[in-house]
């Protein structure tokens, strides 16, 4: 038995090596030479230590997608959690709470793509739902046509789509909480405030941070919905991270600053991570 | 609100041993009863090369077609038969199969009929297209599967617009003296500049997708507008049709997907060029010169008069736009000109008319802008798996009868006695052909580097929505202008630029 565990640990490990490590060396190592498309040809030039780095976190577009990044993870996990959150604890006190889940987990099943090209109809000008809405209304959005209004589209779709993931880890984790410190806090008169301040939040804590934990992972790994939606446009308003390590890649066919940008959101993923590791662990 | 803490439930193996086991015999059960009612593949031989006749008979008396929209009542139009005739030869035919990557262009139903049609005629060959997203995928895929020297594909769908020359001069193209030594080119044919290597050819064309004007022709006659000649001409129709009450937008340019063409259109009918003389090597950019500004304010001009939110129009959109009668005047690929007349797409068949893609005015060089930039060829892939049926079926996409059955599906042939066919340009139905016929004699191509492919998408695209945007084209254009140099240094090509003041 134990021989057979040993088997399956140095089984998977070979296969992790393979399919980790290796792929990561050859990214760590395509960010320290010059590779891309020359004339047709695949060109592979030595260049000074660090010297993609430079090139990348000098480029104007580097800049604006990883600050997009970090607005767009930020913002989206920022309103699912609370979203999230409130959520669970209203379906929680619900007499249909199979009902409730039932419709939240429609969301989370519908293929990202379905769930853009929905959106891109809803917001589509003159007969997208929305559009036709805000026209009565007396004013209309640029959803698709404004820099700053297709960065709010891709917030609100993004939460729209995940929110109810958010909602199913943190139900689960409320719905197993003990009742005792809740009737205590009843006995002694405390407010629903009160309780929801002093009880459920500090007992919720490690339940909301793997939530949060999840999210921000995924929500930088985002690619479908914005690509679809937008096309990481317009003028590169929407493109993340994510989508400019796959344009630099089969777009500018720039082989190496695709890798200093995968880099730099592998390390930007795991910081995140070591935060939320640290939260669980206090 | 809160349940109590439970005792952990112990998990009775002997479910999940039976579920399992239940799931494998219904998909092994499943699989047996597939494979054992799979209808037998039907194998009919017969070796044939069809050849066509058509006969049609029309009461239109005029031999120009008639911009008005009434259908002529009395006209009698017959579908062109086809007689197939039977021949023997000696020459064994390629076989197997061979995979070609594709988009969903508006000219694929059209390509599918050539691949059955020459399945038919070679029973033992099939030709299996590879599905992609879009055109800057089609051109992604295809670089990624060159430059890995993969074999993915055994056929290159070339467009200039979308990595041609990087394709073909990098080397990842065949020519065509390699596949067929004795091939000499057919003087019915028309060959791009753009798939030469060495000055030998390596990609025979599959179609003629460039760009014609299409207009309400309804519309036109009712405000006592002539068809469109000249940029002025489509200005002052959009600015004179142009009612969002309606609504009816006066121009529908692309400008949210890949690529956008128009513009490039706009910039060589002003005589303007990207490079001072890219043969020549010499590569000083020029393309925010004054026939790059002409070129600019035009498109500017054009979007006073766009539907709202230009930014998210895609190339189906102005189908749709066209289609649905909101549309007076746009510029897109020939190819879409069947969408136009189908009563199940269309709620205003026959009422679009088609132009050359207008000139310019008032500079040198001015001429009819019609690019091969949305055109096709097929080339071997230099890594193919099958090469000789390859060959063969990119040879048999340049024959008469699979240009014929292009040109009756509404693609641009690129025979030159097939777009001259009087059955066909007679047939209102294929009113499109007679412009595109007109429009080949005006075709020109941009600079046949591979570079050009990342400077029309995505520099020149973010260039188009930066117009669309900031509706500053001296900006914009000076701007195009850096990016390319920025982008061409870094390809260790010697240029410059000077901002236009």
């Amino acid at each position: 038995m134990v021989q057979k565990k040993e088997a399956f640990a140095s089984l998977a490990s070979i296969v992790t090596l393979g399919l980790v490590v290796y792929p990561l060396f050859s990214l760590v190592n395509a960010a320290f030479y010059k590779i891309r498309i020359i004339k047709g040809e695949l060109s592979v030039e030595s260049v000074a230590p660090f010297a993609n780095f430079y090139r990348v976190f000098s480029d104007t577009l580097f800049q604006t997608s990883a600050e997009v990044t970090i607005i767009f993870s930020l913002v989206s996990v920022i309103i699912q959690i609370p979203l999230g959150l409130l959520l669970a604890i209203a379906v929680a006190n619900s007499k249909l709470k199979r009902l409730w889940i039932s419709l939240f987990i429609i969301s989370i099943i519908l293929p990202p793509v379905s769930v853009a090209l929905i959106w891109r109809f809803l917001v589509y000008p003159e007969i997208g739902l929305m559009d036709r809405l805000t026209s009565l209304l007396g004013f209309r959005i640029p959803w698709l046509g404004s820099m700053f209004w297709a960065r709010i589209l891709i917030i609100m779709v993004d939460t729209w789509h995940w929110t109810s993931f958010a909602f199913l880890i943190i139900y689960a984790g409320y719905v197993s909480l003990s009742s005792v410190p809740f009737e205590a806090a009843r006995i002694d008169g405390a407010s629903d405030i009160q309780t929801f301040r002093h009880i459920t939040l500090p007992l919720l804590r490690p339940t909301i941070v793997v939530a949060l934990f999840f999210r921000i992972i995924d929500v930088l790994q985002a690619f479908p919905e914005i690509w679809e939606l937008t096309f990481g446009g317009p003028m590169y308003a929407t493109t993340i991270l994510n989508i400019l390590v796959y344009i630099a890649t089969f777009t500018l066919t720039d082989f190496s600053y695709a890798a200093v940008v995968a880099l730099t959101l592998m390390l930007l993923t795991i910081g995140f991570v070591l935060t939320f590791n640290k939260m669980l662990k206090r | 609100m809160n349940n109590m803490s439970q005792e952990p439930k112990k998990v009775d193996r002997r479910k999940f041993i039976y579920a399992g086991l239940g799931a494998a015999i219904i998909i092994v059960g499943g699989a047996a009863i597939y494979f054992a009612t799979k209808p037998p593949e039907v194998t009919t031989i017969t070796s044939t090369i069809s050849t066509t006749t058509t006969t049609t008979t029309t009461s239109i008396s005029s031999t120009t077609i008639p911009t008005t929209t009434t259908v002529p009542t009395t006209t009698t139009v017959t579908q062109p038969t086809t007689t197939v005739t039977t021949i023997t030869t000696s020459v064994a035919k390629p076989k197997g199969e061979i995979t070609v990557p594709l988009h969903k262009p508006p000219w694929l139903t059209g390509f599918q009929s050539v691949i059955s049609q020459y399945e038919k005629a070679n029973e033992d060959a099939k030709v299996s297209l590879s599905s992609v997203a879009n055109i800057t995928e089609l051109r992604d895929k295809q670089v990624a599967d060159a430059i890995n020297k993969t074999g993915l594909y055994d056929l290159y769908m070339l467009n200039q617009g979308m990595g041609a020359s990087l394709l073909v001069l990098g080397g990842h193209t065949r020519k065509i003296r390699e596949s067929d030594a004795s091939y000499e080119k057919d003087p019915n044919l028309i060959y791009y500049g753009w798939t030469y290597r060495d000055n030998e050819l390596t990609a025979l064309p599959l179609n003629a997708n460039n760009d014609l004007l299409y207009y309400r022709g309804d519309l036109f006659d009712e405000k006592g507008l002539k068809k469109p000649d000249t940029w002025d001409d489509v200005v002052n129709a959009a600015k004179t049709l142009h009612d969002p009450s309606k609504p009816v937008y006066g121009f529908i340019p692309r400008v949210a997907d890949d690529p956008c063409y128009e513009w490039w259109h706009m910039l060589v009918s002003f005589g303007g060029k990207v490079f001072v003389d890219a043969e020549k090597g010499d590569f000083t950019i020029r393309v925010n010169d004054e026939h790059g500004l002409a070129a600019t304010e035009t498109f500017a001009e054009l979007l006073k008069y766009a539907p709202p939110e230009p930014m998210a129009i895609t190339q189906s959109d102005i189908m749709a736009y066209m289609a649905t009668g909101k549309g007076a005047q746009t510029l897109t690929v020939y190819a879409n000109s069947p969408w136009m007349d189908d009563p199940t797409t269309s709620i205003i068949p026959m009422k679009i008319q088609y132009a050359t893609p207008p000139k310019g005015v008032g500079l040198p060089n001015c001429d009819y802008g019609p690019i091969d930039f949305g055109c096709f060829s097929l080339g071997v892939s230099s890594y193919a798996k099958n090469k000789e049926l390859a060959y063969d079926f990119a040879k048999f996409c340049t024959s008469y009868d699979a240009q014929l059955t292009l040109a009756m599906m509404g693609v641009g042939p690129v025979r030159k006695d097939v777009a001259s066919l009087p059955s066909l340009i007679a047939n209102p139905k294929y009113r499109a052909l007679k412009e595109q016929a007109e429009a080949l004699k005006y075709m020109k191509s941009l600079p046949h580097i591979p570079e050009l492919t990342y400077i029309h998408n995505p520099i020149g695209k973010t260039f188009v929505q930066k117009v669309v945007a900031e509706r500053n084209p001296k900006d914009a254009l000076n701007w195009f202008a850096e990016e390319i140099y920025k982008y061409l240094t870094g390809q260790g090509f010697k240029t410059s630029w000077t901002p236009l003041k």
